[in-house]
C-alpha cells in the first residue's frame, strides 16, 4: 500500500487553505519604508542565538526568523506540508516498509550571502546534534549517539545521498515520530563548519554568536541585555510576500512586567500584543481599547489538575528492568476511580472558565483540544454535587454526621480493601498545589478548595514555590493534586506514550507523574500509532475509544483550552493571524509610525 | 591615615568571609536540588542525571562543597565520570579568583559578565535617585527648618512621608499610566500634544539601532523612574537635614556666633549647614551601593536593565551562580561604600582623630 | 538628676538623646507634652488606633456587623462594584466579599508588622546588650555577624528567602525579624557600653544584683526612647516590605489575603473594578503614613536637643 499519506492530507488541506492564503495584499511603500514593528517579551533575554544549543521560547523566538525549517508546518492548518514559505522540503514520501522517509528538497533558496541552501546544511546540523558534544535537548530524538550509546529516539539514520535529497531511516513504522525530523534546525554548514568544525563544544562557549548568515524575513542581530533584541529587514529573502519584506526593522523590547507591557501597547509603544489573559476582557469591553483590532482563537495549551493514583508515600517506577509492569499501591483517596469522577461532578468548570477565565476557555474532558481531529465535544465532565456525593458514599467514604462540610469518612474504602485495613476512619484529606505566583492559578486552586470541601473532601490549597517545591513532588511523585499547564506543540498528535505509558512512570523523571496504567489504553494507542497509511480517519476510529477510557478513567482532571487573544495597533496593513500563527505574514505588514518620544 | 585604612581593610576579610559563608548556606538550604531543575526534561536520562550531579559536586559534603566554590579545584583531582574515583584535575577557579562558575540559565556565560552587563543602567539611575535625592531633600530640609513648625514646614513634612509611603509598584505603575495614556489623551483635544506618551513608558534607551545614545540624548528615559525612587530618599534627606540644622543653629557655639553679631543669613550658612551636611557624607557611601541591589522593584516596573532586575530574573529561574556572584559582589561594593564613608567622614570632621 | 549634656560625637548613632543616665521623667514627661501639641502626629495616633480596632475586631464586624465572610466564593457574582447589595465594598475576581478580605487582610499585614517590628527589636535589644555588656568576644562574633548581615544588601537577601521558604504569614515574620534585627543591636550595644561604667550600674553591681538584672532593668530601660523611635519606622518599612514582596510573586500566598497580595492581585482587573486596587493601595499607603508620621513626631520629641 502506497504510503503518501501525509503528503496527500496535506494537499487536502493546502486545497481547503488556498481562499485564506490567495488573500489580498496590500502594496506597501516599498522594501523597508513600512515601518519598524515592535513587540514585547516578558520572558527575559534570549539565552542563545544558536538553534542548535536553544532550549527557550525567548531564544527561539529571534533565531526562528534567521534559519529554515527542514520541513514547513502551514500557518493555516498547524500541519506539516510542503513547499511553505521560509522551509526547505519540496515533497516527501515513504517506502513501502514505512520506515524510510525521502525528502526532496526545494533547489530555489539560499543563504543571503548567495549560498545555496542544502542537504549539507540539514547534515550538519544533524551531526552536530548527534555528537554528544554539544548540550543539545534535541539528541533524544535519535536511537545512538554516534558514540554508540542509547539516545532512546526513533531516528536510526539520517543521510544525504545528493544535495537535495535527505533520507530518514526510523526504527519502527509509526505515525507519531515524522515531526522529529523537524528538531534540527539546518544551518549554514559552510559558515558553521568554519566556526565550530574543529571543536563542536566551543558553541557553548559563545551561546550568544551573532550570526552572519542567515535565511528568512530579518537578519542582523543586534542584542541589549536586559533591553532589546533588534533585527533589520533582509531584501535577500526569496520567500517573502510581497517580493520584498516592508517592514525596516522588527525590534523585540524586554518588558518585566505584564501589566505594564499591556499599558505600554495602549500608550502606543509596541505594534503588536499577545494580551495576557485577565487583561483580554478589558479589550473586549472597554470602549476606549475597542480602537484595537483584535484576534481571538483557541490555543493550543489546556490546563488541568494532574492526579497521583498511586501511593504518594511509596512511589515506584511502572516497569522493572525486564520491561514488565509493576503493579502499584492506589493512592489512598485518588486511587479509586469513583473518587476522581467525584471530583469531576463537584468543581463547576463552566462557572471557573466565566468566572476566572471571562470565559476565555473551551471546556474539555481530555487531553485533546478542540483544534484536534480527535477532539469530542459531546465528552463533558457534569456538574452535580449531588452524584459526586452518591459516588463517594459507593467509594466507601462515608458523610458521617449528615454535614457536607466536615470531611467524609472512610468506611472500606479502597485503599482499607486492598492495602490497609487501619486506614479506616480516616479523613478524606486531598494536598491541592498550584505554582506561586500565577494570579489564574491560584484563583482556581481557592475555587477547587472551595468546591471539593464542599462535598466532604478535607482539600488543603496551598501555592508552592515552582522550582523547588512543585517540581520536585510532582516529577518525584509524591504529590495528590497539582494543577499544570500543558501546551502541545505542532502538529498537534493524540498519541499518549509521552505521559500515559508505563515506561515515562519513573519517580524523579518522566511525565507519566500520576502512574496511571490501563493496559487496553496503551494497546489501543500501539495500534494507532502503526496504522497502516497514517490516515487519520483510521486513526481517530481508534482514538475514539481511547477517548472514552480516559473519560471513564479520569487519569487526570483537564479542565480547558485557553482562549488566547493578540491585539494590534490600529492601521496596521497586512495583518493576517492565523490560530497557528499571529505573525507569518509579519514581511508584508505596514505600521504607521509608533510611539517613542 | 595610612594605617586606619589599613586597618578597615584588614577587618574587612572577616565579613567578606562570613559574607560568602551565609549566601552559601542560604542557597544550600533550598529544598530541591539544582539537577533535577536543570533536568526536568524527559529526554534526560538517570545516568546522565548523576553524572551531572557529580559534576557540580552537590553530592560532596558541605565543607568540601563550599570550598570548591571558595578556593577552586584546580589544585585537587575531581571524579568527573560518576565513578566514584578521582580522575581529573578540576577546572574552578573560585569565587576569590573571581570564577563565579556559568550561569544555568544562559549556559556559557558567566555571572561576572552578566552582571557588568548591566551594571551601567544600574549606576545611571542611582546617580540619578541620588543627585535629585540628595539635592531636594537638603533644600526642602533646609527649607523647612528655617521655618520651623510654619506652613512650609508642616506641608514639606507631611507630603514627603506621604511620597514614601505609597508602595512603589503601584505608585510606578500609575506614574506610567498617568504620563503615557491619561494625560496625554486629555490634553490631545486641548491642541497640546498628539496623543502619545510624554514621557516613555518604560525601558532605558529608545528602541533604535545602533546601540544606546549617551545619556544626554535619553534622560527623558531617566524621569520617571529617578522621580519615583527619589521619593524616599527626598523625605528621609529632608527629615535628617531638618533635625541636624535644627540641633546645630541651637547649639553653643552657633549662639557665640550670633553673639560675636554675625549675620543670620552668614551664620546659617557658614555654620549651621556645614555641620548639618557633614554626617549626610557618612550615609552617601552605603546608600550608593545599597541602591544598587535594592531597586529591583523600581528596575521590574520600569523594565530598567540593572543588577536589580538580573538578580530577580536569576531568582526566578533558579540560577544559583549568578545568584551567589550578584549577592558576593553586591556586599563586596557595600563593604566598600562603608568604608569609603568611613573615610570621607573622617577626612571631613575634624573633630575625628586616628 | 543631671541634665544631659549637649554635644557628644558619636559618629553613627547620632540621634542619641539619652547619654547613660536613667531616663529622667523630665524626657518622657517633656516629650509626651511635645507630643500632645503635634497635630500630625496626633491625627495619625487616632487614625492608626482605629485601624488597629478595626483589624482586631475583623471577626465581629465581617461576621456579626455585615454578615459576610471572606472566604465564600461566588464566581457567577464577581467584580461587584462598590454598594452593591449584600456586598459594601463590591466582590473581588472570586466573588468573595471584598469588606470581608480587607478586614481579615489588614488583620494579617498589621499583624506582620507588629510582630515583625517586635520580634526584630527584642532580638536586636537582647544581642546588642549581650555584646555591649560581655564585650570581648562575645562582642567580636556578635559585631562579625552584624557587619556581615549589614554587608548583604537586604532586598536581595529577603527575596532570595522568601523564593525559598514560601513564607506563610508567620514565617514571613520571622524572616523579618532575622534580617532586621542588626541596627537595633549596634545601636543598644553602643549604649550599653557607655552606660555599663557609670555609677548607678556600678553600685548595682557593688550590691549583688546578678548580670541579667543589671542588663535588663538597669541598662535596657536606658536606650528604650531611642528604639521606640525605630519601632514605628519599622512597622511602616514592613508592611511596605510584605506588598513588595507580593508585587515581585515572593508574598503571602493566597487565599490568606494581605493588603499587600489584594492590591497586587487586583493591578489585573484596575480597569475593570478600580475600587478593588484602590481599597488596598489606599489603607497600605495611610498605615504606613501614618507610622512614618508618628516615628517623625517621636524623634523630634524625643530630641532634646531641638529646643522647644
Amino acid at each position: 500500500m502506497s504510503q503518501k499519506c501525509l503528503s496527500i492530507t496535506a494537499l487536502v488541506l493546502l486545497l481547503l487553505a488556498l481562499p485564506i492564503a490567495a488573500q489580498e495584499w496590500e502594496e506597501g511603500p516599498g522594501p523597508g519604508l513600512g515601518g519598524i514593528v515592535i513587540q514585547s517579551n516578558t520572558g527575559g533575554d534570549p539565552a542563545t542565538f544558536n538553534p542548535l544549543i536553544s532550549s527557550d521560547a525567548d531564544s527561539s523566538n529571534i533565531w526562528g526568523w534567521l534559519y529554515p525549517a527542514i520541513i514547513g508546518v502551514s500557518p493555516f492548518t498547524g500541519l506539516e506540508e510542503p513547499n511553505l514559505d521560509g522551509a526547505m522540503a519540496a515533497s516527501w514520501s515513504y517506502d513501502e516498509t514505512g520506515t524510510v522517509l525521502t525528502v526532496n528538497l526545494r533547489q530555489d533558496i539560499a543563504w543571503n550571502d548567495g549560498t545555496p541552501i542544502t542537504s549539507a546544511d540539514y547534515m550538519w546540523a544533524v551531526e552536530a546534534t548527534r555528537s554528544g558534544q554539544i548540550d543539545s535537548p534535541r539528541a533524544g530524538i535519535f536511537q545512538t549517539m554516534d558514540d554508540g550509546t542509547p539516545a532512546g529516539g526513533k531516528i536510526v539514520s539520517i543521510e544525504a545521498p545528493d544535495d537535495y535529497t535527505v533520507v530518514v531511516t526510523f526504527s519502527e513504522a509509526d505515525c507519531i515520530s515524522f515531526s522529529d525530523v523537524n528538531d534540527v534546525t539546518p544551518v549554514p554548514a559552510h559558515i558553521f563548519s568554519q566556526l565550530y568544525g574543529e571543536d563542536l563544544s566551543a558553541m557553548m562557549d559563545d551561546p550568544r554568536h551573532i550570526p552572519t548568515v542567515s535565511f528568512g524575513a530579518f537578519k542582523d542581530i543586534e542584542f541589549a541585555a536586559g533591553e532589546r533584541v533588534s533585527l533589520l529587514a533582509d531584501q535577500a529573502y526569496p520567500d517573502s510576500t510581497l517580493g520584498y519584506v516592508s517592514p525596516s526593522e522588527l525590534v523585540t523590547l524586554q518588558v518585566a512586567d505584564e501589566n505594564v507591557a499591556t499599558e505600554r501597547f495602549i500608550g502606543g509603544e509596541f505594534s503588536i500584543l499577545a494580551v495576557p489573559s485577565p487583561r483580554q476582557n478589558d479589550f473586549k469591553t472597554d470602549p476606549e481599547l475597542l480602537e484595537f483590532p483584535r484576534f481571538e482563537f483557541t490555543g493550543n495549551g489546556f490546563t488541568f489538575f494532574g492526579m497521583n493514583h498511586a501511593n504518594p508515600d511509596n512511589p515506584q517506577p511502572g516497569i522493572d528492568e525486564d520491561g514488565n509492569v509493576i503493579p502499584q499501591e492506589p493512592h489512598p483517596v485518588l486511587g479509586d476511580k469513583l473518587v476522581r469522577q467525584a471530583i469531576s461532578h463537584a468543581v463547576d468548570i463552566d462557572a471557573l472558565i466565566e468566572g476566572i477565565r471571562d470565559g476565555n476557555g473551551v471546556k474539555v474532558a481530555t487531553h485533546t483540544i478542540p483544534t484536534s481531529w480527535v477532539f469530542n465535544p459531546e465528552l463533558q465532565y457534569e456538574y452535580n454535587p449531588e452524584l459526586a456525593m452518591e459516588k463517594l458514599t459507593q467509594a466507601g467514604w462515608i458523610d458521617h454526621d449528615d454535614d457536607p462540610d466536615t470531611p467524609r469518612i472512610c468506611e472500606d474504602c479502597l485503599f482499607a480493601r486492598e492495602v490497609d485495613a487501619e486506614y479506616n476512619g480516616s479523613e478524606m484529606t486531598i494536598d491541592l498545589h498550584v505554582p506561586a505566583g500565577s494570579d489564574i492559578g491560584e484563583q482556581m486552586g481557592v475555587f477547587f478548595q472551595a468546591e471539593m470541601n464542599k462535598v466532604g473532601f478535607n482539600a488543603i490549597f496551598e501555592a508552592i514555590d515552582w522550582g523547588s517545591a512543585f517540581i520536585p513532588e510532582l516529577v518525584g511523585q509524591t504529590f495528590d493534586m497539582n494543577m499544570l499547564g500543558w501546551s502541545l506543540g505542532l502538529p498537534v498528535d493524540p498519541d499518549i506514550s509521552a505521559f500515559y505509558y508505563p515506561e515515562v512512570d519513573v519517580p524523579g523523571s518522566g511525565f507519566n507523574f500520576g502512574s496511571y496504567y490501563s493496559a487496553e489504553l496503551i494497546e489501543l494507542n500501539d495500534q494507532a500509532r502503526v496504522v497502516p497509511g497514517c490516515a487519520t480517519e483510521d486513526r481517530a476510529a481508534i482514538y475514539e475509544r481511547v477517548q472514552e477510557i480516559l473519560f471513564e478513567d479520569m487519569p487526570y482532571f483537564y479542565m480547558y483550552v485557553s482562549e488566547s487573544m493578540t491585539a494590534i495597533q490600529p492601521g496596521i496593513a497586512n495583518w493576517n493571524p492565523t490560530p497557528f500563527s499571529r505573525t507569518y505574514s509579519i514581511d508584508a505588514w505596514i505600521s504607521p509610525e509608533l510611539a517613542t518620544p | 591615615m595610612q594605617r586606619y585604612i589599613a586597618r578597615r581593610l584588614l577587618q574587612a576579610i572577616p565579613t567578606l568571609f562570613g559574607i560568602t559563608l551565609v549566601s552559601y548556606i542560604v542557597i544550600l538550604l533550598a529544598p530541591g536540588d539544582p539537577v533535577s531543575l536543570l533536568t526536568f526534561d524527559p529526554t534526560i536520562r538517570q545516568d546522565e542525571r548523576e553524572r551531572l550531579a557529580i559534576q557540580l559536586g552537590v553530592n560532596d559534603p558541605f565543607p568540601i562543597q563550599y570550598l570548591r566554590w571558595l578556593i577552586g579545584d584546580d589544585w585537587m583531582m575531581v571524579d568527573t565520570n560518576a565513578d566514584g574515583q578521582a580522575d581529573a584535575w578540576g577546572d574552578n577557579y573560585g569565587i576569590l579568583r573571581l570564577d563565579f562558575g556559568t550561569s544555568f540559565k544562559f549556559r556559557g556565560s558567566s555571572p561576572l559578565k552578566l552582571i557588568s552587563e548591566r551594571l551601567a543602567a544600574s549606576i545611571e539611575l542611582n546617580i540619578a535617585v541620588l543627585l535629585i535625592g540628595t539635592s531636594t531633600g537638603i533644600l526642602i530640609g533646609i527649607l523647612a527648618a528655617a521655618y520651623r513648625g510654619r506652613f512650609f514646614d508642616r506641608f514639606s513634612r507631611i507630603f514627603a512621608v506621604l511620597g514614601d509611603a505609597m508602595p512603589v509598584f503601584w505608585l510606578g505603575l500609575l506614574a506610567i499610566i498617568f504620563f503615557g495614556i491619561i494625560l496625554p489623551r486629555w490634553l490631545e483635544p486641548q491642541g497640546i500634544g498628539d496623543g502619545r506618551p510624554l514621557l516613555p513608558m518604560g525601558g532605558r534607551c529608545p528602541p533604535v539601532r545602533g546601540g544606546c545614545p549617551p545619556i544626554y540624548a535619553r534622560l527623558h528615559y531617566l524621569i520617571l523612574p529617578a522621580l519615583v525612587s527619589s521619593l524616599g530618599p527626598i523625605a528621609g534627606w529632608s527629615r535628617f537635614v531638618r533635625a541636624s540644622m535644627l540641633e546645630t543653629i541651637n547649639s553653643d557655639y552657633i549662639r557665640t556666633a550670633h553673639a560675636k553679631g554675625l549675620s543670620k543669613r552668614g551664620v546659617w550658612i557658614r555654620h549651621g549647614l556645614r555641620n548639618a551636611v557633614i554626617p549626610l557624607a557618612v550615609f552617601l557611601g552605603p546608600l550608593m551601593f545599597s541602591l544598587l541591589g535594592g531597586a529591583v522593584i523600581i528596575e521590574r516596573v520600569f523594565t530598567w536593565p540593572g543588577v536589580g532586575l538580573l538578580l530577580f530574573d536569576a531568582v526566578v529561574s533558579y540560577d544559583y551562580p549568578v545568584i551567589m556572584a550578584s549577592v558576593v559582589i553586591f556586599s563586596v561594593l557595600a563593604i566598600l561604600g562603608y568604608l569609603a564613608a568611613d573615610i570621607l567622614y573622617a577626612l571631613l570632621d575634624p573633630r575625628v582623630r586616628f | 538628676m543631671s541634665k544631659s549634656k549637649l554635644f557628644e560625637v558619636r559618629p553613627f548613632s547620632k540621634r542619641g538623646s539619652s547619654d547613660g543616665f536613667r531616663p529622667s521623667l523630665n524626657l518622657w514627661q517633656k516629650a509626651l507634652r511635645r507630643i500632645r501639641h503635634d497635630r500630625p502626629t496626633m491625627v495619625a495616633f487616632t487614625i492608626l488606633g482605629m485601624f488597629a480596632v478595626i483589624a482586631f475586631m475583623a471577626p465581629f464586624l465581617s461576621d456579626v456587623v455585615f454578615q459576610v465572610d471572606p472566604v465564600t466564593q461566588d464566581l457567577r457574582n464577581n467584580y461587584q462594584p462598590l454598594f452593591s447589595p449584600g456586598h459594601v465594598l463590591g466582590t473581588d475576581e472570586l466573588g468573595r466579599d471584598h469588606l470581608s478580605r480587607l478586614l481579615y487582610g489588614g488583620q494579617i499585614s498589621l499583624g506582620i508588622a507588629i510582630l515583625g517590628a517586635f520580634l526584630s527589636l527584642g532580638i536586636g535589644i537582647a544581642v546588642g546588650v549581650f555584646a555591649g555588656y560581655y564585650g570581648g568576644v562575645v562582642d567580636d562574633l556578635i559585631m562579625w555577624l552584624v557587619t556581615t548581615l549589614n554587608s548583604i544588601p537586604g532586598l536581595p537577601l529577603l527575596i532570595i528567602i522568601t523564593a525559598i521558604l514560601s513564607p506563610s504569614p508567620l514565617t514571613l515574620v520571622f524572616i523579618f525579624a532575622v534580617l532586621g534585627w542588626t541596627g537595633t543591636t549596634r545601636l543598644v550595644r553602643a549604649e550599653t557600653y557607655s552606660i555599663k561604667e557609670r555609677e548607678f550600674v556600678v553600685s548595682a553591681r557593688a550590691i549583688g544584683a546578678s548580670n541579667l538584672r543589671i542588663m535588663f532593668v538597669h541598662i535596657v530601660p536606658n536606650v528604650f526612647s531611642l528604639l521606640i523611635i525605630s519601632l514605628s519606622q519599622a512597622m511602616g518599612g514592613l508592611i511596605l516590605a510584605e506588598s513588595a514582596l507580593s508585587f515581585l510573586g515572593f508574598g503571602v500566598r493566597p487565599p490568606t489575603a494581605t493588603w499587600g497580595n489584594m492590591l497586587n492581585g487586583a493591578l489585573d482587573y484596575a480597569r475593570r473594578a478600580p475600587h478593588l486596587v484602590f481599597l488596598p493601595g489606599l489603607l497600605i499607603t495611610v498605615t504606613v503614613f501614618c507610622l512614618y508620621l508618628i516615628g517623625d513626631g517621636l524623634r523630634d520629641a524625643f530630641d532634646p536637643k531641638i529646643a522647644d
